[in-house]
This record gives structure tokens, C-alpha cells and sequence, in this order.
């Protein structure tokens, strides 16, 4: 399925080699171009295609990145407040099925599960239901 | 009114010295120990140093029994965050953001925020006005969706010059009106503001009327007997 992964942190390096490697088209979006080059070197085949995003509004480049027709989108950013942004965009403006945003403050992760949106933190727990979620919909989707 | 600012930039000082002058009561909730230091100096104790994703600073600022929120924090992801904190967890019933992004209006209006200043459109819009010479201004867009307030200025070879003001937007020959949602309101006519019953159209008049999006390049010809 097509994937869409706003920021380029640690967390994005551990998951898109698994998510490649299962057949997954990605796109991953972030400002620090060196961190994109890296990750494309380090994931050469197939070949993660990346964007990145000179200026702080973020909406034309999540259009680019082609959030209208991807099934799953990873806020993977280290910041709390620009993952919530984006993720509810993708859930409630393009209505992409799968949305995971994650957050680094217990509070925010608490109030924000309560509001419906699938949190995940850091840990390599998270990281795990992640990447069985989008197995297990890549199975089906067959 | 007890209101809660989150943000001490130059939006947000000038907004909690407004308030204050007008009786309220104000918190501001500011990151940068500096922007707290001004505010205690020039407006008292309304600093509270905090950041304002955090449930705990919000509290420390007294927002359970905050009437209104506004985020100014120049972030429109934090503002965000700020209102839905504001909204969902501590049940204020009007949260207000400005957003540098335009295209973030439709998912703050969607997640509740009850009013969204969205400030370069605000800037351009006046700029352009101002520096342009234009018929038509629009002044304000209502809260009631597709109406707006605008200005039209009254060119000296426009048709309806002489006409009943209130008469214009009517069609003697089929005795229908032309428009249904869109009536002026008031005129400038020099100096003067003058209401429109009773007055006859006039070269550089200026009216503020109420219109639809449908019906303003219609109310637009009538007066100045351009098409937009």
C-alpha cells in the first residue's frame, strides 16, 4: 500500500526498511534534507522517495506527498504539536483510513487517545503494532 | 471576562492590554522567561511562564474557570493544540486562533475552533485594497456562511445615479427584484454617514451593503454599471 511518513527521525529509520522490505511504496517527508539522503542510501531497494520541506506550512507538501490517495500515514516528527496537525489533517480532511501520529508527552497521548486518535510513543511496543497493523492490512488487501 | 492568552507575541501583548483597559480579566501564558519579564513590568502580574500544550501550565494559569482562550502562539500546529486542550479538556466555550496557513482553516474549523483569524489573507486583503484602485472593499465575511460586508464606491458615470437608493436592486419592468439577499445598509456620502431610505444615488457615494458570494458581481453592476 502506499504509505506517507511525515518527519525523518530515528523512529522512521528502524520502520521503513521492515515496511519496504513488506512491499510498501513510501513517501517520507521532512525538513532536514540530510537525514532524507541518509535514509535513501541506507534503503536503496526498493527506493523510498523523499520531499523536503523548506517551509514550516505544511499542507502543500503532505498534497504532494500524495496524503489524497495513501492508505496509511505515520506522524513520525520529534514534535508533538506538528504531528498532531498533520495527522488529524490526513484523518478528517483526506480521510486516509489508517493514521498514526506519535506523541512524546504522556499528557498529550492520555487527552488525545481520548479523542479518537491512534497514539503510539517511541517504544519498540508501538513500533511493533505498527508494523503488524499495516502487515496484517497489506495481507487482506491481496 | 476572565480570557487566557497563550503566547506573548506582539498580537498577544497588545490584545492582553487591550483587554485589561477594557475591564477584563487577563492570564497569559508565555514560554520565553524575557516576554514574561515585559509583561510584568508593563501590565502587572498576568504573566504565567509556561508552555501552553502543557495541562498543568494551563491550570496553573486558572483556565477551569477561563470564559475565553486564545492561541497566539505564531505556530498554528501549538494553536492547535492549545484550543483542543482548551475545548475538550477543560470545557471552554469559545477558543479563538490566528493561523499563518490558510489552508489550515478547514481542519480548525472542523476540530471546533470557534474563531479563526487567518492573518496574511487579513494583510494582503488591505494592502491590495489600499494600494489598488478599487470599487469594491470587501470589509468584512460573516460568520453566516457566503455573506459578507462590502463597499462600492459610486463612479460618476454610473447608471443608477439618481435613482431611489432602495429602488436599485429593484425591476420596474417586470416589477421583480433582481436581488434578494443583498441590501445597503448605509451610505458615506462626504462626511456624513446616512442611512439609505430616501436617498438618491450620487456620484461618489459610498455604501456599505450586506451580500451573498452569489449576488455581489450583480449588486456590484447595478451600482457602478461595471461588470466585475
Amino acid at each position: 500500500m502506499d504509505i506517507l511518513i511525515f518527519g525523518c527521525t530515528r523512529l522512521t529509520y528502524t520502520l521503513v526498511p521492515h515496511l519496504t522490505g513488506a512491499g510498501h511504496r513510501l513517501t517520507v517527508l521532512d525538513p532536514d534534507a540530510d537525514r532524507l539522503a541518509l535514509l535513501q542510501r541506507e534503503t536503496s531497494h526498493p527506493p523510498v522517495q523523499v520531499i523536503p520541506t523548506v517551509e514550516p506550512v505544511m499542507q502543500d507538501y503532505l498534497q504532494q506527498g500524495g496524503i489524497a490517495k495513501c492508505q496509511a500515514f505515520l506522524a513520525l516528527s520529534g514534535d508533538d504539536p506538528p504531528n498532531l496537525l498533520v495527522s488529524q489533517t490526513a484523518r478528517l480532511i483526506y480521510n486516509v483510513s489508517r493514521v498514526y501520529c506519535r506523541l512524546s508527552d504522556p499528557l498529550l497521548r492520555e487527552f488525545y487517545r481520548g479523542l479518537g486518535l491512534e497514539v503510539i510513543d517511541a517504544g519498540a511496543e508501538s513500533l511493533e503494532r505498527v508494523r503488524q497493523s499495516l502487515q496484517s492490512e497489506a495481507v487482506r488487501q491481496r | 471576562m476572565f480570557i487566557i492568552i497563550v503566547g506573548c507575541s506582539e498580537t498577544g501583548f497588545g490584545l492582553a492590554r487591550l483587554l485589561l483597559v477594557s475591564g477584563h480579566e487577563v492570564a497569559v501564558v508565555e514560554r520565553s522567561q524575557a516576554r514574561c519579564q515585559l509583561l510584568w513590568t508593563e501590565l502587572g502580574s498576568v504573566a504565567v511562564l509556561g508552555d501552553g500544550v502543557d495541562p498543568e501550565d494551563l491550570k496553573r494559569a486558572g483556565i477551569n474557570r477561563a470564559d475565553v482562550v486564545v492561541a497566539l502562539t505564531g505556530q498554528d500546529d501549538t494553536n492547535l493544540v492549545v484550543c483542543q486542550l482548551a475545548k475538550h479538556q477543560f470545557h471552554i466555550d469559545r477558543t479563538a486562533a490566528v493561523i499563518k496557513d490558510a489552508k489550515n482553516q478547514p481542519i480548525f474549523r472542523l476540530l471546533g475552533v470557534d474563531l479563526i483569524v487567518n492573518s496574511p489573507d487579513l494583510i494582503l486583503d488591505s494592502l491590495e485594497q489600499g494600494i489598488a484602485e478599487v470599487n469594491l472593499r470587501r470589509r468584512l465575511t460573516l460568520r453566516i456562511p457566503n455573506t459578507s460586508i462590502v463597499s462600492i464606491a459610486v463612479p460618476h458615470d454610473a447608471a443608477a445615479i439618481g435613482r431611489l437608493m432602495t429602488d436599485v436592486g429593484h425591476n420596474p419592468q417586470v416589477d421583480a427584484e433582481i436581488l434578494n439577499h443583498s441590501f445597503v445598509c448605509m451610505v458615506i456620502r462626504g462626511r456624513q454617514s446616512l442611512p439609505p431610505a430616501g436617498l438618491t444615488v450620487a456620484e461618489n457615494d459610498e455604501l456599505f451593503a450586506v451580500t451573498t458570494a452569489d449576488e455581489e458581481p450583480k449588486l456590484y453592476e447595478l451600482f457602478t454599471g461595471v461588470k466585475p
